[in-house]
């Protein structure tokens, strides 16, 4: 059996790449097909494996503005000749999934989200730009929107990273898919005897995690909270940040799981679609403080009966219903069970990933194959 | 609840900015939103601070030239933020239901009909066009076509003005609607104690209403014929009319409702996709000879279980010959229709009904989702094998 695998790009390491890696190690005999890769940062799996990219990614420094070549993109990706392979795997997000895939082939698309670009932030990302940029954003927005659900239309499988994506999916595209969540390395978390008192947060410093939320919080609340991770945001935040704020900057995966551990709670405010990041914080059994919406509620328990609950809530994005939910969770703290959390988290583990799209793609290919002989 | 409204255009005053005017009056704080909008032509009721208009409004002499910007159309309705919004009720024609919403808000398109001129009109229009523009027209619709349908898949609820419509919305975006038809005020109307010897016409005088059939047909049978309003085509009619044949220009409003309370019956040779005028008149009781196709279908009663209750005679074929049989045919039944029947019969198109059944469907489709939508409240148990989304199934149609 002949597997191809599409990515739209490998460039940072997130949470599609870490995806792409698991499947990419199901599948090793895969080609990889991309838009544009940064050689130095494949993920392990990858790294090493027959790739092509793209035409666009000969563009010297393509890689520092190649969201802005996207309206080339559906040209590019239906000139990969992806005819002579059995199964198709494209982990769609951006337009990867358009690619022409022969009669016989199973295309199977893992979808993390419908481009936000130009679906649901459409108008924000519009916002940001003017005068002819603006014009040539619209009329290229609509295009690509157009071939996007054509192509969406002959994909033989979607499946859902979340059911708020699955929700999205129908939204823009009309297609119902089923839900399989993303891997998350939840084997390695272990239980600490006593938290050190200070609340988390971990990920890229972006505008969209809404950082400064947990920040202005912890500063009117005085907790101590730690921040991992670097980003574009950074200098803004340490602006806004008081005494009890510390940034830690990138930290290894290694030395992630003692702060994981030892944390009085993790405190999340993006709106997500899935999101891993709590996830990694409960498979240490500790309780996570998040926004209430999008992936985190599916990742985070918080309307069963005392000591099930993994989490709490905030209604919105802002600083009096972070603070609020912080000191609520302070009164109930003690009913959170570690073990339990744990519990929980390891639902979303890799294995199960693995166990469930394998199932998935098997069932398909069977399915494929029977339609065949009939 | 935050509303928006979203109507394809303010240049003419016409059934889609009746629909607007209505749906004002369910949400008074609605915002609107449309491609153009005239300086005159705004309705009384559109006040012009919650008016937002696309930037295509912005191109100088855009009013006149409106048609050929179809091409920019889906990336101006595209250009709305419609985040704040909880619901978004689209007054549709072809381009506008091209908008994305976020996942929170609701989308509901009323619907008038699916683009004409690039669905099912399509051939009509393109061999109206000079020879040089038909390419380029080709090039376009085709355009138009993959962007209306790919938009079309994208909204909520569809709601369609007639069963007329609900079957071409099916045909055209194999999507499901229910009808709720569009407001009419039929509570002007009144029976007059008696009748003058006219029929009467009334609406724009343009092409597509074929008056020229019921002009040959007066003039061919010597009766007549009282046409009130105006348009593009007036001076072409006029040629063809005879002496019997009247022509009253504008009317105004107490003029209207004497006009129809009087006429012996109304004649409508339009393919319409409902049809107001000819409800209008049979909320004063009257008669109507139609033609039998389109929204004549669903606002005209024939050929009910009981003669008595007809409120109208259909011809089968635009033409001249149809008419006149029809006409003829109306004559020699005319003593079986009863004013009172044909009234009560209008009443179910009344305003009335369209604001109740907006209001009900737009309220039944927010509470789903919303519930849908996993507020924190409603936050729905953790299923690891999920297929999406039933709830998205229609709310229980509301056809009589």
């Amino acid at each position: 059996m002949r597997v191809a695998i599409l990515h739209p790009w490998f460039l940072l390491p997130g949470g599609g790449e870490k995806v792409m890696d698991v499947i990419a190690g199901m599948y090793p005999n895969a080609d990889l097909f991309t838009l544009f890769s940064d050689t130095r940062r494949l993920p392990a799996n990858i790294s090493g494996r027959t790739m092509q990219t793209s035409v666009l990614n000969k563009i010297p420094g393509a890689s520092r503005f190649h969201f802005y070549l996207f309206p080339f993109f559906p040209w590019v990706i239906e000139s990969f000749d992806i005819r002579n392979y059995d199964l198709i795997i494209s982990s769609g997000g951006p337009v990867i999934m358009g690619a022409n895939a022969s009669q016989g082939a199973l295309h199977i698309c893992y979808c993390h989200t419908p481009p936000r670009a130009w679906w649901d932030l459409y108008s924000n990302h519009q916002a940001r730009t003017s005068g002819l940029a603006r014009a040539a954003y619209v009329v290229a927005a609509s295009r690509v929107r157009m071939w996007e659900f054509s192509a969406m239309q002959r994909m033989d499988h979607v499946v859902a990273n979340s059911r708020y994506i699955a929700n999205r999916t129908f939204q823009y595209f009309r297609r119902s898919c089923p839900v399989i969540y993303p891997p998350v390395e939840t084997r390695a978390g272990y239980l600490s005897s006593r938290h050190d008192g200070y609340y988390l947060s971990v990920g890229r410093l972006g505008k969209e995690k809404r950082t400064d939320l947990l920040i202005r919080a912890c500063n009117q609340l005085g907790r101590r909270l730690l921040i991992a991770g670097a980003g574009r945001e950074e200098k803004r935040l340490k602006a806004i940040a008081g005494p009890t704020i510390e940034f830690l900057g990138r930290v290894a995966d290694a030395e992630l799981g003692p702060l994981y551990a030892n944390c009085r709670a993790f405190l999340f405010a993006a709106d997500e679609d899935f999101g891993i990041v709590p996830v990694e914080a409960q498979s240490f059994g500790r309780p996570v403080v998040a926004y209430g919406h999008g992936g985190s509620l599916e990742t985070v328990r918080a309307d069963r009966e005392p000591g099930c609950n993994t989490g709490i809530f905030f209604p919105e994005q802002s600083v009096e219903a972070v603070v609020q939910a912080i000191r609520n969770f302070e009164q109930r703290e003690a009913e959170f069970s570690p073990t339990e959390i744990q519990k929980h988290a390891r639902q979303f583990d890799t294995s199960i990933f693995q166990q469930r799209f394998k199932a998935f793609v098997d069932n398909a290919m069977l399915e494929q194959s029977g339609r065949r002989l009939a | 609840m935050k509303v928006a409204i979203l109507h394809y255009w303010f240049l003419l005053n016409g059934g889609g900015e009746k629909v607007v005017s209505s749906l004002l009056r369910l949400y008074p704080d609605a915002d609107i939103f449309c491609l153009f909008a005239g300086k005159d032509s705004l309705p009384p009721d559109v006040s012009r601070s919650r008016l937002h208009c696309s930037f295509l409004n912005r191109i100088p002499l855009a009013h006149k030239v409106n048609r050929a910007l179809l091409p920019l159309y889906p990336a101006a309705v595209g250009s709305f933020d419609f985040s704040p919004y909880d619901v978004v009720i689209s007054s549709d024609s072809p381009p506008i239901k091209a908008i994305v919403t976020p996942i929170d808000t609701v989308h509901i398109s009323y619907c008038h009909t699916p683009g004409r001129f690039i669905w099912d009109g399509g051939p009509a229009f393109h061999a109206s066009l000079p020879r040089a523009a038909r390419p380029l027209f080709a090039c376009i619709a085709d355009y138009a076509r993959t962007s209306d349908f790919g938009a079309a898949q994208r909204v909520d609820h569809f709601i369609a003005n007639s069963q007329h419509i609900q079957q071409r919305i099916w045909k055209y975006y194999r999507r499901q609607s229910v009808v709720i038809h569009p407001p009419v005020d039929t509570h002007h109307g009144y029976i007059a104690d008696r009748t003058d010897d006219y029929y009467l016409y009334l609406g724009r005088l343009t092409e597509s209403k074929r008056i020229d059939l019921i002009i040959r047909a007066c003039n061919a049978l010597g009766r007549r014929l009282v046409i009130a309003g105006t348009g593009r085509n007036k001076n072409q009619l006029q040629t063809i009319a005879g002496k019997t044949v009247e022509f009253l220009g504008r009317v105004s409003d107490s003029q209207r409702r004497a006009l129809y309370a009087n006429c012996r019956a109304f004649l409508f040779a339009a393919d319409e996709d409902f049809g107001i005028a000819p409800v209008e008149a049979q909320s004063f009781g009257r008669p109507v000879i139609a033609y039998g196709h389109g929204g004549s279908l669903e606002t005209v009663r024939v050929n009910s279980d009981d003669a008595h209750s007809d409120t109208g005679v259909f011809f089968p074929e635009q033409q001249v010959n149809s008419v006149i049989d029809a006409i003829l045919h109306f004559e020699s039944i005319e003593h079986t229709f009863t004013p009172a029947d044909i009234q009560h019969h209008a009443r179910r198109f009344d305003t009335s009904v369209f604001l109740q059944r907006m209001q009900d469907f737009v309220h039944d489709s927010t509470l789903r989702h919303s519930s849908l939508q996993g507020s924190i409240q409603s936050f729905p148990s953790l299923r690891p094998e999920y297929t999406a989304p039933q709830h998205f199934a229609l709310p229980q149609a509301q056809n009589e």
